[in-house]
């Protein structure tokens, strides 16, 4: 029934851990700090960068790149779904965690992956100017980057 | 207040005080059936004969007996009367005239019950849909409040003379151990008492005649009572000490036994009723068991498979709502035969023909759901019938017949 | 193979998931997320993408039950995977705050399912609220859906025999309604 242990992340952010019940990541005006600076060093790491929401698991908007509030809070949905469904796929094939989740259409790509040892998504859009190495490996950087701050301004 | 297993006519009381009630009930549950005639007693106005005082006003219907009970040496009406303060042998003689008034109304090929109940106009919102508390007891009973004290009265103040009721409301909520139940006046010895031999049988299909009478009256009792729409409590009694607690203003029941296993071979079975106050506390555990799981059980086992006495065969029915088949014990049938009538006027050969039933279990489906308050009356009678073409599903049958083998259901 | 997709529809916690983890033959697929949202629902994982359950039935007909988001952030999953289907599960728990809006909403949303095939409502955890009655379920679909005879039930999601009794009723009153109007069309 529950499925808690099947998800690859189950921790918040460390500071709360003393509290019964957890400020989600959403709410939590560190953690939105966090995201802010973490998406604003991004866009300066890369030029073909379209958009960026980092969101909780269940699909609520943490922080955007983008202004568009309606915009970002669905992509926040859609990511979330998205990155469950190839958890499932996943776990159905029997192949590991996800690592990263990558949508290639004709004029961008969507890339998305977790925040290690958070219950947190990046999704980013780039427009097709750019390689998928080099996204990927900046995504990479992004997300280590936020796990990082977060844990290192929490301590 | 109490029924007698062989009661043929029931007995109206309206607008008599709660001592007057009291007496009539007490006389007719010891003196009545010994002297050759019993009746069930109903706090209605759409019984066979009718006790209400001269000086209220009342018309009866055509097919009921109105007994006049003449208060304060007041001046003597025509027809049936009885003088306050009524005694054993004047009632029995005047209730005696009324059975010899209805035995002569009857029409002699009927084969069913006599006991008559008057039947509602279901276009209007059916009595016993009133769910909710709340609105419910706002609402006025219309034709049973205005100076009939009787109607309001706490059933179990003047129950004295039977120590298990005597207890207050509150007290009869927790289910304590019962005293014991005397058994009702010509009973013979206890029967064995076993539970059903098996308990998917419902307890009127193999026993004897009696017992099978018995429960047409209960089924006749409640649906008056509900038809009525008046706050009211009821017990059936069950002779091998078995109770069933009804509080209509809740909807709910308490049984201490499961239904299924509510004796197939008793032979005696009561049903005492009265109104309440709606701010009376509940004579049931709340939330108690739905009363559609009862009246499911007593319908659909009720009248040998014939339809009940309220229905016409020449009508057609429709489910106004769907069965709540989760809390009802219902086999696969039930949900073919509620889709059937759940979407089209029926009549219980058109019903057993839609659903692939006999048409005895179609009578008894039909008995059910208008006991439960369920059933539309289409007033049309002209409208053509619906006719079923086979199912257009492959030859192997529809979904439904798979899935049913499927899970073994 | 005759494909018969159900969609299991329903405000959060309604027990969409727990319902087809009761009907499913096969292991479910499930996309649970760590629920951040407890004043909703206080349970610790929510669906953020489908939940997914078969029953087959011999070697010609499979039943997809497919279990929503019930979050209304989620809405493009219920566009998605609502054009497939022929049935659906209404479940509504009676712990909710408002669960007859919840219950408008959702028929506001699925409503015309009933057209396509059919639709059953659950009313859910009424162990935990005994209020609203089922009644009051029944009366707003009569108000809503004036016309159409759609079943309500309460049902435990937990318990398979009680999702069962909702399955077969919605098949049984999809099967007949086709049957009646074959009829008509024949008679006409
Ligand atoms: N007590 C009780 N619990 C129930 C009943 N039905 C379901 N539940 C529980 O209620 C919870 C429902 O949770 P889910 O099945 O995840 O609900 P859901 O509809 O899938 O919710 P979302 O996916 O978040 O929209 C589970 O913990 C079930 O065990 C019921 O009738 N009574
Ligand atoms: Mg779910």
């Amino acid at each position: 029934m529950n499925d808690l242990a099947n998800l690859p992340h189950v921790q918040f952010s460390g500071q709360q851990a003393s509290s019964p019940q957890p400020l989600s990541p959403h709410k939590d005006p560190h953690v939105i700090a966090c995201a802010n600076e973490v998406l604003s060093g991004f866009a300066d790491l890369c030029r073909s960068l379209h958009h960026a929401t980092i969101l909780t698991d269940d699909g609520f908007e943490v922080a955007s790149l983008a202004d568009d509030v309606r915009q970002n809070g669905r992509v926040a949905s859609m990511a979330s779904s998205m990155q469950a469904l190839g958890d499932a796929v996943a776990k159905d094939l029997r192949i590991g965690a996800t690592e990263y989740i990558i949508i290639a259409a004709t004029t961008g790509y969507v890339i998305q992956m977790r925040v290690p040892d958070n219950s947190m998504v990046l999704a980013a859009h780039f427009d097709a100017a750019e390689t998928v190495g080099k996204a990927l490996s900046v995504a990479r950087l992004v997300a280590t980057n936020m796990r990082t701050l977060i844990s290192s301004e929490a301590a | 207040m109490v029924s007698m297993t062989k009661a043929r006519h029931s007995l109206g009381l309206v607008g008599l005080s709660p001592i007057e009630c009291a007496k009539i009930a007490m006389f007719i549950e010891t003196e009545a059936e010994a002297a050759g005639c019993p009746w069930l007693v109903l706090h209605s106005d759409s019984c066979d004969a009718l006790i209400v005082p001269s000086d209220v006003e009342f018309t009866a219907d055509p097919y009921q007996v109105l007994i006049r009970l003449v208060r304060y040496n007041g001046a003597p009406t025509g027809g049936l009367a009885i003088t306050a303060p009524v005694n054993a042998p004047d009632l029995i003689d005047i209730l005696s005239q009324a059975q010899e008034q209805l035995g002569k109304r009857q029409v002699p090929a009927q084969a069913g019950p006599s006991l008559r109940v008057k039947m509602e106009d279901m276009e209007t919102v059916p009595a016993n849909d009133h769910y909710d508390a709340r609105s419910y007891f706002g609402a006025q009973a219309s034709h049973m409040t205005n100076g009939s004290a009787a109607l309001k009265a706490d059933p179990y103040a003047y129950a004295s003379h039977e120590e298990h009721l005597s207890s207050q409301p509150s007290a009869m909520a927790t289910p304590a151990p019962q005293p014991a139940f005397q058994p009702f006046p010509g009973s013979q010895a206890s029967h064995s008492p076993q539970p059903a031999h098996n308990p998917a049988t419902h307890a009127g299909h193999d026993a004897h005649g009696e017992f099978c009478a018995a429960w047409d009256q209960i089924a006749v009792a409640l649906y008056s009572i509900v038809q009525n729409s008046a706050p009211a409590v009821a017990e059936i009694r069950i002779e091998n000490l078995d109770m069933i607690r009804i509080d209509f203003r809740f909807r709910a029941y308490n049984s201490r036994i499961p239904l299924e296993h509510v004796s197939a071979n008793g032979s005696r079975i009561a049903i005492r009723s009265t109104l309440v106050e709606a701010f009376r506390p509940p004579i049931v555990n709340l939330p108690g068991e739905s009363l559609d799981k009862l009246f499911w059980f007593i319908g659909s086992q009720a009248f040998h498979g014939m339809g009940a006495p309220w229905m016409k065969p020449e009508d057609r029915y429709r489910l106004r709502r769907w069965p709540n088949f989760t809390e009802l014990n219902h086999a696969v049938a039930d949900m073919r035969a509620a889709a059937a009538i759940g979407n089209c006027f029926l009549n219980a050969a058109e019903l057993s023909a839609a659903a692939g039933i006999t048409p005895e279990a179609a009578t008894r489906t039909l008995n059910a759901y208008s006991l439960m308050g369920l059933l539309e009356i289409q007033t049309d009678r002209t409208a053509a019938p619906v006719v079923f073409a086979p199912p257009p599903e492959r030859a192997s049958g529809g979904l439904f017949s798979k899935l049913r083998s499927k899970l073994g259901l | 193979m005759t494909e018969h997709v159900i969609l299991f529809a329903g405000p959060m916690g309604a027990g969409k998931t727990t319902a087809i983890e009761s009907l499913s033959e096969i292991e479910t697929i499930r996309t649970e997320a760590i629920n951040t949202d407890r004043e909703t629902a206080d349970k610790d994982t929510t669906t953020v993408a489908l939940d997914y359950g078969e029953i087959t039935v011999g070697d010609e007909d499979k039943v997809r039950l497919y279990g929503l988001p019930g979050q209304r952030r989620f809405d493009f999953m219920w566009t998605i995977l609502n054009e497939r289907a022929v049935g659906l599960v209404l479940l509504v728990n009676n712990d909710a705050a408002d669960p007859i809006k919840d219950l408008d909403e959702f028929l506001e949303e699925f409503g015309e399912l009933h057209e396509k095939g059919g639709i059953v409502v659950c009313v859910t955890r009424t162990d935990v609220a005994p209020i609203p009655r089922i009644d009051k379920y029944a009366e707003r679909v009569r108000e809503l859906m004036p016309g159409r005879m759609i079943p309500v039930f309460t049902a435990d999601a937990r318990n398979s025999d009680q999702m069962r009794t909702c399955l077969m009723s919605l098949i049984a009153n999809i099967e007949m309604t086709a049957m009646i109007a074959a009829s008509e069309e024949r008679a006409a």
